[in-house]
């Protein structure tokens, strides 16, 4: 977990209150999940590249985050070029290259990075306490936000469990991958994790009814919003609405 | 002059589904401010016992009262405040500035108010640089005096003290040492570090298979051998005599 290596990063964006960086980043994402023509898709990656170089998190790390896109794309390009049908481009003996299989992953690669990169951006440069804020400001239900709280809560000490469980495995013999008795040693382990995650989620309850909890979260505190948030949001819907009309028109 | 009641027990009885009584005819009353340590042997009833004590577990038998008023199972009671043996389990929000005011919040003070609860629990633990940082980037110890921190900002009349200094280098232990003797407030604390429950307490409850075997001066407690021995624990090394070679 190294998103928040890059919270204290002094960048534009990190700079952007979360209340309104938040529905400014949804809109973009919401563009580049929908966007088609080539200029709307040209505006989706240009948005995600200008964001990811503003918030001056390393490029190594962005690299790492659209690996996982990136791989579903290599599997899933070639099925679609061969297979989409349509007018051919180009045939290889038995097999065909369809114009419409290009187009398509052509759409789905740049919106699928597109997404992840935005994504990314706006998880590596907001403070989880600020999202939780924001969350609260527009109203999201009490419960959302509480799930959301404790799902990153927990992620961090699941993560730190099951480093220490493979290490812990590791010193006894364990090795990945090489018979099946060690399968179900990833799964003993991992059964055994979602049982302490349970445990520890009944006491951290217990923990919040001996301190008043009654099915209402009261988050405190709040940010403020300056002259620079407000034209940072309103050139993020401009760019929303410009896509948008280019898509209709 | 007759030191003024705090927490009244009065025949206690608990036990789980699947075994006998885990806390059996317990019954003990401690005063306003007494410090009181809880020894025992593992699986012997303490952190049960601190459960019904906060209203986590409902008695099968018996009462419970804090300052003359009942202790409502699985609902808040603001008069006693449980710290958990793991501080993961008791830190889960965003920063903690966050945890310490959940309490508060929770309580219906105004936002002022709880701010300056906050700030004065943050300046008792000396934690105040901790404030902004989330629990999952703390240590052990800094997790821990955060934890008490969350305890202290709702002002309880009873501490629960499970373990508190478990897993703690001597820096941190010598940390919460000195807060809980600080702290003018009636505590229970169960503990397996002996030499820790010597500095803080004035008084020792044995406990073993869910009953008092024993209860009085923690000095003199902890100074009978046989007793100890028989409910599997040891003397302090402070109280055992030394001889030095010069």
């Amino acid at each position: 977990m190294k998103s928040d290596f890059f919270i204290g990063v002094k960048s534009p964006v990190h700079a952007w209150d979360a209340r309104w960086k938040c529905p400014a980043f949804l809109a973009l994402v919401c563009i580049a999940a929908f966007v088609q023509s080539p200029p709307g898709l040209a505006a989706a990656a240009g948005c995600a590249l200008i964001l990811m170089v503003a918030s001056r998190v390393p490029a190594a790390f962005y690299l790492k985050t659209l690996k996982y896109p990136v791989f579903m794309l290599v599997v899933m390009t070639p099925l679609l070029i061969l297979s989409a049908g349509g007018a051919s481009l180009m045939d290889i003996g038995p097999l065909s290259i369809y114009t419409s299989g290009l187009e398509w992953s052509g759409t789905i690669g740049v919106r699928s990075l597109s997404i992840v990169a935005m994504f990314s951006v706006l998880v590596m440069t907001t403070r989880y306490d600020m999202l939780v804020k924001s969350m609260e400001y527009f109203h999201v239900p009490n419960k959302l936000i509480f799930i959301f709280l404790s799902t990153y809560r927990f992620i961090f000490l699941f993560f730190e469990l099951l480093h220490n469980s493979f290490r812990a495995a590791r010193l006894r013999g364990y090795h990945a991958a090489r018979s099946f008795f060690h399968f179900t040693t990833v799964l003993d382990i991992l059964i055994s994790l979602l049982v302490h995650g349970f445990e520890q989620t009944e006491r951290t309850n217990q923990a919040m009814i001996l301190r008043g909890y009654q099915n209402n979260l009261i988050v405190p505190g709040g940010g403020s919003t300056s002259a620079s948030d407000l034209a940072k949001s309103g050139a993020a819907f401009s760019v929303a609405i410009a896509v948008i009309l280019i898509e209709i028109l | 002059m007759t030191e003024k009641k705090c927490i009244t027990i009065n025949r206690l009885f608990f036990s789980y589904c699947d075994s006998g009584d885990v806390v059996s005819d317990i019954s003990l009353e401690v005063n306003k401010e007494q410090k009181v340590a809880v020894v025992g042997p593992n699986g012997s009833g303490k952190t049960t016992l601190f459960f019904l004590m906060c209203g986590l577990l409902k008695p099968q038998r018996g009462r419970i009262t804090v300052d003359g008023k009942a202790i409502k199972h699985n609902s808040f009671n603001k008069e006693v405040s449980y710290l958990f043996q793991s501080p993961d389990d008791q830190l889960f929000s965003a920063t903690i500035w966050d945890d310490i005011a959940f309490g508060p919040l929770n309580m219906g003070m105004d936002r002022n108010t709880v701010a300056s609860e906050v700030d004065a629990a943050l300046k008792t633990t000396e934690i105040s640089y901790l404030k902004s940082k989330s629990p999952h980037h703390l240590s052990g110890g800094e997790k821990r005096l955060a934890a008490l921190a969350t305890l202290i900002a709702m002002q309880p009349e009873v501490y629960l003290l499970d373990e508190p200094t478990s897993n703690l280098d001597a820096r941190n232990r010598r940390n919460i040492i000195s807060l809980i003797q600080r702290l003018p407030a009636t505590m229970m604390i169960s503990s397996h570090d002996l030499e820790f429950l010597l500095e803080v307490c004035d008084r020792c409850i044995l406990i073993d298979n869910g009953k008092i075997a024993a209860d009085g001066s923690i000095r003199e407690i902890l100074s009978d051998e046989s007793l100890l021995q028989q409910h599997h624990l040891e003397k302090p090394h402070s109280l055992i005599p030394h001889e030095h070679n010069v």
